[in-house]
């Protein structure tokens, strides 16, 4: 009866709104709002050209997360999703995805760094192929943020190939409580807290998640994570980490950051361009350096399924956005201090000249290298090694129950093994309600 | 004796003033302040002073590229709150005058059946709620969003009418009854005067409820032109940048039709109004 | 005669209507969901009281519950003392009445996120009550820390709430005729005892009536903690509607989190059952 009766809905839902009705476009706001824009305008000359209609919004993520749930739950969706951070494995797994192969096929699948495509190459429950439902808008590339001035005048110097355990000892030496504290790395429920995590989990060779089975996460409950908790814990407790990092939301590190109260910190590109667009004082004294594997934001973009004809309007749009290399790479990684850089290799060379130009002065690498070398992940869609975007994850991320539950470590001084213990019976449980 | 209830009066009234401007202080040092001064230099007040936070809302800057004046969600906020505030008054005013002054059979449980919409957390019904609007084809509709916040007011409107109503003293309504007018010209001729100010009350709560409700517009609307208020401030936080000063310049401005009506209306109230009523 | 019979249920229809309309399916879908393993997204698999029994082995429902009452009765207590003083003060005439009463209405007039990001700003570690603090030669306060984030949340709560017990009020106090202050006092009542036998008796039902509804909207709000702490530090200030959000909209979870506003309903029950008991009709 309840089938029916979805049935009933879906029928009327989908010829309510699809019926020639213009194609709905939702893109999700990044910080750098001249690349919205853009977006949009770039959209609506696409719209002049073909002569398709289209109603195109930007949202902010704090209201699009809900929007998308719903969405998808009632399968009234919107068309294309621009700038997406989660949703595609969810909107995949409730069969409304579309597969963008022949859109890569289109722009050069040669020109894209393996990495790309390799994100979103998720399992279509038809076929078991493994096809692309979503192409990265760019790579939102996470560096360290490191303040010179304060590096100088601790007497050091960043090397050639910089690592945790250097950074560590850099923001130890520039630590200064209460007025400035060297690691204001984010640790508290946020976006960034995560991608962070994933990097530490990487280098010290721990792991999320083996499989999609209940004790697929059995592996987070071992050696390397207890050193890594046990090591933050120290850094907490000695003060180099900020000790009101714990009740940070996503932008606080940006903000403590533009205060001058933390040395270094962990973020994408935002900061600087945040920086740059107001002439911050910090901007001459910014370095951001590359310490593989980088970490990267997932924005996507993905298409719903409607009906044939809307599908093939829809990925002529993805193309018709990206298809232009150049003026993309323009708006969305060098006037935008290199928030996103390239997914084409043909553009990624170019942003490499650029640095050796020096016409980035505030990188301290070329963040090209570690993302051709493939030392590069997304740090909150894939878990590793799983090595696919998985839903189960995307839930983990955007529920920030992981970083959550690391909050006991820094105030109540909990066992790292204890903590751990926690979170990988967590992941295991949503492992387990997700095959039911 | 006098003087010192004055005296205590005064106290009073400046310590609460003082905590209640903390919060506005610095909503308006934020918004008169150039974003990058405020946020290294902390200043305590707008040094220097700047417009560009209010210029940006009404030329279109303000969103994530929005092209629009921040008044054209102001505009929307009105539409909707005005809208639903005569409804639910309205509909509140009928429902609280049976409440309060008639007996009936059920009378508990429907009284206790208008607050059910209070009852469980929005973003779980959201999702039914998405169906329903639907399936009513009113999804980003401006007008089915009056309709759906009558689920705030009206529970609200009734039982805060059904409050004022129950304490019009018995004689009073005894008198219009007497007089031989019917209930309905009971209701309006002496029992509304006679509750003015509460009805009026009620009436900017559900102007306030409505202007400020986040969730249910969240769930109706779709595109961007058709944001209320709310949604529009939301919109001002991409990712992980807020715009500090145009957010704050937007509450400002965003928090100038609520005071308004509520002056407008306001000045409707005498006190002492109920005085005379008993023995006219 | 008919017509007088039902003349009670036509005053009642549009509001019971309107509601009903409404609400009726998704309280329906809801219960009916919180027996079901739901995914967001996906069909549902199972019948059964596995949320429930899943809610009440995991201890967070309990402290999530908690944290709630917490907040919920002592930000409501405080609006209550508060706005009723005001209201008091308010009641008489004094020059600039008008100013003070639409100052004091302000905060209301402030959405519940603009309030939250608001007093995130003030109330961050190096936001300006901090900033404020140093200058004045003071050491900071960490607001949002583990001991204090519901505390900051209570005081952000009140601040934006008292005006609707303030302005509810001295509705209320208007309409307490004078005659029956000025019997008291012929009868040889103080101040004081005019409030206990006049005023309060008078106010009764508005007190309850508006009590009860802050207290079901406080009970039920996410905004402003969300916002602030996001229920963190750890789970220092997870109301339960921030875990009921995290775990259905979230973790994707629909089903358990069904299950846990479901289980919030005796709560709820109980306060509107009080409050239909209560208020009546003053003699």
């Amino acid at each position: 009866m309840r089938r029916l009766l979805a049935l009933g809905l879906i029928i009327v839902a989908f010829g309510l709104t699809t019926w020639g009705q213009p194609l709905e476009i939702w893109i999700r706001s990044v910080y750098y709002p001249p690349f919205n824009e853009w977006l949009k305008s770039k959209i609506l000359e696409w719209s002049e050209q073909t002569g398709v209609e289209v109603d195109v919004s930007i949202i902010s993520d704090y209201l699009l997360d809900e929007k998308l749930i719903n969405a998808i739950e009632t399968r009234v969706t919107p068309d294309i999703i621009f700038n997406a951070e989660s949703g595609v494995t969810l909107a995949l797994e409730a069969g409304l995805a579309v597969p963008l192969e022949d859109v890569v096929d289109r722009l050069g699948r040669d020109d894209f760094y393996p990495l790309a495509l390799q994100a979103y190459a998720l399992t279509d429950p038809e076929t078991g192929q493994k096809l692309v439902y979503a192409i990265p808008m760019f790579f939102e590339f996470g560096y360290w943020y490191i303040r010179t001035d304060l590096l100088k005048a601790a007497g050091m110097e960043i090397p050639e190939q910089p690592t945790w355990e250097w950074l560590v000892e850099a923001a130890k030496a520039m630590n200064n409580p209460p007025e400035v504290y060297g690691l204001g790395i984010p640790i508290s429920p946020s976006y960034d807290a995560l991608n962070v995590l994933s990097f530490l989990l990487y280098h010290y060779g721990g792991g999320f998640i083996t499989e999609l089975a209940p004790g697929g996460a059995d592996i987070f409950n071992t050696e390397p994570t207890w050193r890594l908790f046990e090591d933050l814990k120290q850094l907490y407790k000695d003060k180099i980490i900020p000790p009101d990092a714990v009740s940070w939301t996503d932008f606080d590190n940006n903000l403590s950051y533009m205060e001058g109260r933390i040395a270094t910190t962990w973020n994408p590109g935002s900061i600087m361009g945040a920086m740059l667009k107001q002439n911050h004082p910090l901007v001459p004294y910014t370095k951001m350096i590359a310490i593989p594997p980088i970490s990267l934001g997932g924005e996507c973009v993905f298409v719903f399924k409607s009906t044939p004809e809307r599908e093939a309007k829809c990925k002529d749009l993805v193309y018709y956005i990206f298809a232009d290399k150049e003026t993309y790479r323009v708006k969305s990684a060098d006037e935008a201090g290199l928030y996103g850089v390239p997914i084409f290799k043909s553009q990624g060379a170019i942003i490499s000249q650029k640095y050796e130009a020096g016409e980035f002065p505030f990188l301290g690498s070329d963040p090209m290298v570690p993302i051709a070398r493939g030392e590069a992940f997304f740090g909150t869609n894939v878990p590793y090694p799983y090595g696919e975007a998985t839903s189960v994850f995307e839930a983990a991320a955007s529920s920030f129950q992981i970083t959550a539950m690391m909050g006991p470590l820094f105030i109540k001084d909990a066992d790292p093994k204890q903590v751990a213990q926690d979170i990988s019976l967590w992941l295991n449980a949503r492992l387990a309600a997700r095959g039911s | 004796m006098k003087n010192r209830g004055g005296v205590t009066r005064t106290v009073v009234l400046l310590v609460i003033g003082l905590v209640v401007a903390l919060p506005i202080y610095w909503a308006f040092v934020v918004s008169f302040t150039p974003p990058a001064v405020v946020l290294f230099k902390k200043p305590l007040y707008p040094s220097p002073f700047t417009l560009e936070n209010y210029v940006a809302l009404f030329a279109g800057e303000w969103g994530p590229g929005s092209g629009y004046s921040f008044l054209l969600p102001v505009r929307n906020s009105i539409i909707v709150a005005v809208g639903n505030t005569l409804l639910s008054v309205t509909v509140g005013i009928l429902a609280a005058y049976a409440l309060a002054m008639m007996q009936f059979r059920g009378k508990r449980a429907l009284s206790t059946f208008v607050l059910f919409a209070y009852v469980f957390p929005p973003f779980i019904i959201m999702i039914a709620l998405r169906y329903l609007i639907t399936w009513l084809g009113i999804n980003d509709t401006l007008y089915g969003l009056i309709l759906l916040h009558c689920v705030i007011t009206v529970p609200y409107c009734t039982w805060m009418l059904r409050a004022y109503f129950l304490s019009v003293p018995k004689d009073i309504e005894e008198a219009a009854m007497v007089d031989g007018c019917t209930r309905f010209q009971a209701l309006i001729r002496v029992i509304l005067p006679v509750t003015l100010p509460g009805v009026i009350t009620a009436a900017t709560f559900a102007f306030t409820l409505s202007w400020q409700d986040l969730i249910l517009a969240l769930i109706t609307l779709d595109t961007d032109v058709n944001y209320t208020v709310p949604m529009a401030l939301v919109n001002m936080i991409q990712g992980d940048f807020i715009q500090w000063g145009k957010l704050m310049a937007g509450a400002v401005v965003g928090a100038l039709p609520p005071i308004f009506v509520y002056y407008l209306l306001q000045r409707h109230i005498v006190s002492g109004l109920t005085a005379g009523a008993v023995k006219g | 005669m008919m017509k007088k019979r039902f003349e009670p249920y036509m005053y009642m229809a549009p509001a019971v209507l309107i509601i009903a309309f409404i609400i009726i399916f998704p309280l329906i879908y809801t219960l009916y969901i919180s027996f079901a393993s739901k995914l967001i997204g996906r069909e549902i698999t199972s019948f059964g009281f596995f949320n429930y029994a899943k809610v009440f082995s995991e201890g967070r429902f309990f402290s999530s519950f908690g944290k709630s009452l917490f907040f919920t009765v002592i930000s409501v207590f405080m609006k209550f003392v508060i706005g009723l003083a005001l209201a008091l003060i308010l009641n008489r005439s004094f020059r600039g009445r008008g100013l003070v009463k639409g100052y004091f209405f302000l905060p209301w007039c402030i959405p519940w996120f603009t309030t939250a990001i608001l007093f995130l700003w003030m109330f961050r570690f190096s936001g300006g009550v901090n900033t404020m603090l140093t200058r004045a030669g003071l050491s900071p306060v960490f607001w949002l820390s583990e001991r204090l984030a519901l505390v900051t949340g209570i005081f952000a709560n009140i601040w934006k709430g008292f005006p609707f017990f303030m302005i509810s009020f001295l509705a209320g106090l208007q309409a307490i005729p004078k005659e029956l202050y000025e019997a008291a006092k012929v009868d040889g009542a103080g101040p004081f005892q005019q409030f206990l036998h006049v005023t309060l008796p008078g106010l009764r039902n508005v007190i309850l009536i508006t009590c009860t509804l802050s207290t079901l909207w406080t009970f039920g709000l996410f905004d402003l903690l969300y916002v602030m702490t996001r229920g963190g530090p750890g789970d220092a200030s997870k109301v339960l509607p921030i875990l009921v959000y995290e775990t259905g909209i979230r973790q994707y979870e629909f089903g358990k989190a069904a299950a846990m506003a479901v289980l919030t309903l005796p709560v709820v029950l109980l306060l509107v059952f009080v409050l239909v008991r209560l208020t009546r009709r003053e003699a």
